[in-house]
């Protein structure tokens, strides 16, 4: 029997109403989804356009007002489903007074793993999200924001779940942090893993995501493959190194000549995150996530065309 | 028209998995650590310093016997105020904080069930409670010991002082038993078969007349005939009526040639009569009046309908059922009587109605206490407690004496120290009588030698020598005083029921808190405690009361058992009874608590959290967790 889709959504709507029942807000309205396995989907969208709202209903925390959902072919919220995913919330929502190391054993308690089985991956996820051991003995209250998303990361990830539901994963980390994160929800679609993840930052979303969907004020306006439709079809851009300016004539002569409007025959630029990364390079070599086979060795500032549209293709 | 959509209710997932104690000990862990890193335990030192300070500033009449109790009583208090604050406080606190701050989302979105939730909330919150009172019960144990270190010797001390003064010797025996073995003596204590029976020492005059019922004047004795199904009320109804009565009298010996007075009533039954005549020209209905009895013993007393003013030497019937006509003597020392026949009611025609009953004696009470009247001689009351066959190992071995303490509560108008006499009676007829000065703060302790009783049964008569005196009587007013055990195995006991006290208040702490913010949950968790403390008067004073007896006769109509009145008590009024998980005042005095107590509180207090854990849970499981 083939395996049930990740995510599947049917009209599904949710109106948020006060305290006397009347209507308040159509949050969501008749979203229609489905997800494929191993791949990593982005919900992008304005503030209050409903994508944590959806979140929300793929997870159990708040009930449809019509339509349904199936997470692993099971209904949301139920202890079986939960088993078997991942959610990393919109900020770290967890114990403040416990520490690093005693938010991720709590976690792995609450998925039944035994005490040596919780030691061994309390160490495997610390080191993987990059917090040391300093900041593991430390209690959450005194976490930087930046040391929240990454303990986060880590109970979201203590069950090795199947689908990863992702809230804003890369809200207020630096972008030496957002590379590392975007790097490991990379690696975990390598392992196969299903990612949905919500995010108002596009170039996150642009970087990693195979496809998206856009939400507006509730509704679902538009949803496709990244390249597809990021494909400006009418350009040609050619990128060519070594170019003399006699070179540089005659192609544009050549193009001229067979017809065609030059839009732009300019030096491209690098984006600021792979400036950024370059001039700290440095101390990214030092981290955990930069050091792991599977990260990305422009993620360390090597190739300067990493971030653009050209590198995510390869994902898709 | 466009359709107006139709909105299907929200769905809450269903759960299926089952629990698991280490989901539910991963929350109460989480919890119990919350409770220690926002430093609850801050409360215990000032709770100590609360104790200790109460402590010392509470006035004590008479330290050897009241210092000791009043300290566990105070650490008890302290305890269970604290359980109260964290049960209320802390406990509802926790669940609305982790919806407020959306740690909850990150739990329930885990692989556990919201029983499982609000289950290990409810442990971590009892250990919180365990923690705390714990910590001051172990200050509160080593206080005591403190404080019981000193009394001992003061003890000692007292006892030579006592004892030239002393107005009988067992007075000396409370005392010498503190000297000997310490304030911090614990007892079981075995309870009377039955009593107090109130009797009276009639003397002569009872055996001449055995059919007769005699009352002691100025006892608050009377004699009652029940006026249900009789046509009393239907004869007076148009007309007056007669009741005619032929008493026995006997004027008191110190005033021979005295009229003896009665009072003579007509009230429903459940009513206990108050001397007082009704003022001269009142308007209102007249049910009593006193009378002067001839030597004949005859009279006639006029009654008339409820709402007729009645003329002089008339009283009232009151309206309702169950009516009784009550006599009570006046002067005291005067003895007055009836037997079978001795009332007749006389219809406003002349149509006679005869009670061939004799009439019931009953005695005063006060709150619930039986009154014994004081007087050196005869005739005088006797209070009657019954000891039916008491195992002879049931007293333990050895050649130690059999312990009996009277708690005799005496008022004493006009002497300073009433005195009073036991007799114990075997059932071969052997006596022992013991007199002793009994005190209102403490038992008096009597010994009785094995040789004489060792078991099986015993009577145990009870008289007030002093006149006027009063000696106020309950059934555990006598008792046998058996060997209790290591204190701190008892006070450990009452630690462990502050604890039970304070884990059912977490419970409906976080029940309340699963669907209302801290602050609505704070009054609601308030009013449920405050219903189940005073259930049993909610019971009492409202028609719950009723409803839950009509459903305790019909239970038991359809299978007798007594434990059906428990049951059909909280369908009336679902809450526990909270009041009886905290440890009695008697544990503070020395009395044991028994396993059998202890394992009962346990059982309630693991059924209400039960309930209310599973009630927290269904409502969790269909509110939103996040909006």
């Amino acid at each position: 029997m083939a395996e049930p889709r990740p995510i599947v959504t049917e009209g599904l709507t949710k109106t948020y109403r006060d305290f006397w029942g009347r209507q308040k807000v159509h949050a969501l309205v008749g979203l229609d989804l489905e997800l494929e396995r191993g791949e990593i989907f982005g919900l992008l969208g304005p503030n209050g356009s409903g994508k944590s709202t959806t979140i929300k209903l793929l997870l159990g925390l708040i009930f449809p007002t019509a339509g349904r959902a199936r997470v692993l072919g099971l209904a949301p919220g139920t202890p079986a489903v939960n088993q078997r995913i991942g959610y990393l919330p919109e900020e770290s929502y967890l114990h403040r007074f416990l520490t690093g190391s005693e938010t991720v054993d709590f976690y792995g308690r609450l998925f039944g793993l035994d005490r040596r089985q919780r030691r061994r991956r309390t160490e495997e996820l610390l080191d993987l999200v990059g917090l040391d051991a300093r900041a593991r003995a430390r209690q959450l209250r005194e976490y930087s924001k930046g040391m929240s998303r990454r303990i986060g990361l880590a109970q979201a990830l203590v069950n090795d779940p199947e689908l990863l539901l992702l809230d804003e994963p890369t809200s207020g980390l630096d972008p030496i942090g957002t590379r590392e994160i975007k790097d490991l929800i990379l690696r975990l679609k390598g392992q196969g893993k299903t990612i949905l993840l919500s995010s108002h930052l596009l170039a996150d979303v642009q970087d990693v995501c195979d496809r998206i969907g856009i939400l507006d004020r509730g509704h679902l306006k538009k949803i496709g493959r990244v390249r597809d439709l990021l494909l400006v079809r009418d350009v040609f851009q050619l990128q060519a190194r070594g170019v003399t300016p006699q070179a540089r004539e005659a192609i544009l002569a050549a193009v001229r000549r067979a017809g065609a409007d030059i839009v732009a025959a300019e030096h491209p630029t690098t984006t600021l995150e792979d400036l950024f990364l370059r001039v700290v390079g440095a101390e990214v070599k030092g981290r955990p996530a930069a050091q792991d086979p599977g990260a990305a060795p422009d993620a360390a500032g090597g190739n300067p065309v990493s971030g653009s549209p050209a590198a995510t293709d390869d994902h898709g | 028209m466009a359709k107006r959509p139709r909105h299907p209710q929200p769905s809450a997932p269903r759960e299926r998995r089952r629990w698991t104690l280490s989901r539910l000990w991963a929350i109460a862990l989480v919890t119990f650590r919350q409770g220690l890193r926002t430093r609850l335990w801050v409360l215990v030192p000032p709770a100590i310093l609360v104790m200790i300070l109460a402590d010392l500033s509470s006035p004590r009449f008479d330290p050897v016997f009241e210092a000791v109790p009043a300290t566990i009583s105070m650490s008890l208090l302290v305890m269970a105020v604290l359980a109260f604050i964290v049960g209320t406080f802390f406990a509802t606190y926790s669940l609305p904080a982790e919806l407020e701050s959306k740690v909850a989302q990150s739990v329930v979105t885990k692989p556990v069930g919201r029983a499982e939730i609000v289950g290990g909330k409810t442990l971590g919150m009892s250990l919180v409670v365990l923690l705390v009172v714990g910590c001051v019960g172990v200050a509160g144990y080593a206080y005591t010991l403190v404080r019981a270190s000193s009394i001992q010797s003061l003890a000692g001390e007292r006892l030579v002082e006592a004892t030239p003064r002393a107005a009988y010797p067992a007075d000396l025996n409370a005392l010498q038993a503190v000297a000997t073995n310490g304030p911090l003596e614990t007892y079981r204590y075995y309870a009377a078969t039955s009593g107090p029976e109130i009797d009276l020492d009639a003397g002569p005059e009872a055996a001449a007349s055995p059919n007769v019922r005699w009352i002691l004047g100025e006892t608050g004795m009377r004699l009652v005939w029940s006026m249900a199904n009789t046509p009393l009320q239907e004869w007076v109804a148009s007309a007056p009526g007669r009741l005619r009565l032929r008493l026995s009298v006997k004027a008191p010996l110190e005033k021979p040639k005295a009229p003896v007075q009665v009072l003579v009533g007509l009230l429903p039954a459940d009513i206990e009569p108050v001397r007082e005549n009704p003022r001269p020209g009142g308007q209102g209905p007249v049910y009593q009046m006193t009378m002067n009895v001839p030597p004949s013993g005859e009279l006639e007393i006029a009654v008339v309908g409820p709402d007729i003013r009645p003329p002089a030497g008339a009283i009232n019937v009151p309206p309702g059922d169950n009516l009784v006509l009550y006599v009570v003597a006046i002067q005291s020392g005067a003895l007055v009587g009836a037997g079978p026949g001795a009332l007749t009611i006389v219809g406003p025609a002349g149509q006679e109605y005869a009670m061939a009953e004799a009439p019931a004696v009953a005695s005063a009470r006060q709150r619930q206490r039986l009154a014994l009247a004081g007087r050196a001689k005869t005739p005088r009351e006797l209070a009657v407690f019954r000891f039916d066959n008491v195992p002879g190992d049931v007293l333990g071995q050895g050649d130690t004496p059999v312990e009996a303490g009277f708690s005799l509560d005496a008022w004493s108008p006009v002497t300073v120290q009433a005195a009073a006499q036991v007799i114990f009676i075997r059932s071969d007829g052997r006596t022992k009588t013991v007199r002793f000065s009994p005190e209102s703060h403490h038992s008096a302790i009597l010994y009785l030698d094995r040789e004489f009783w060792h078991g099986g049964p015993l009577v145990v008569q009870v008289e007030c020598l002093t006149d006027d005196d009063f000696l106020w009587l309950v059934p555990d007013s006598v008792r046998l005083h058996l060997g209790g055990g290591p204190f701190a195995w008892n006070y450990a006991k009452a630690v462990l029921r502050v604890w039970l006290f304070g884990t059912v208040l977490s419970a409906i702490g976080v029940c309340c808190s699963t669907f209302l913010s801290w602050f609505v949950s704070i009054l609601l968790t308030m009013v449920v405690v405050l219903v189940s403390m005073v259930r049993g008067f909610v019971l009492e004073a409202t028609p719950l009361g009723g409803l839950a007896r009509q459903l305790y006769d019909a239970a038991n109509g359809w299978y007798p058992w007594a434990g059906w009145r428990s049951v059909v008590e909280h369908v009336a009024v679902p809450l526990p009874d909270l009041r009886s998980l905290i440890p009695a005042e008697s544990v503070s005095m020395g009395q044991v608590m028994t396993w059998t107590d202890l394992g009962e509180a346990f059982g309630w207090a693991a059924l209400s959290v039960a309930v209310f854990v599973l009630v927290g849970a269904w409502i969790l499981r269909h509110r939103e967790v996040a909006r």
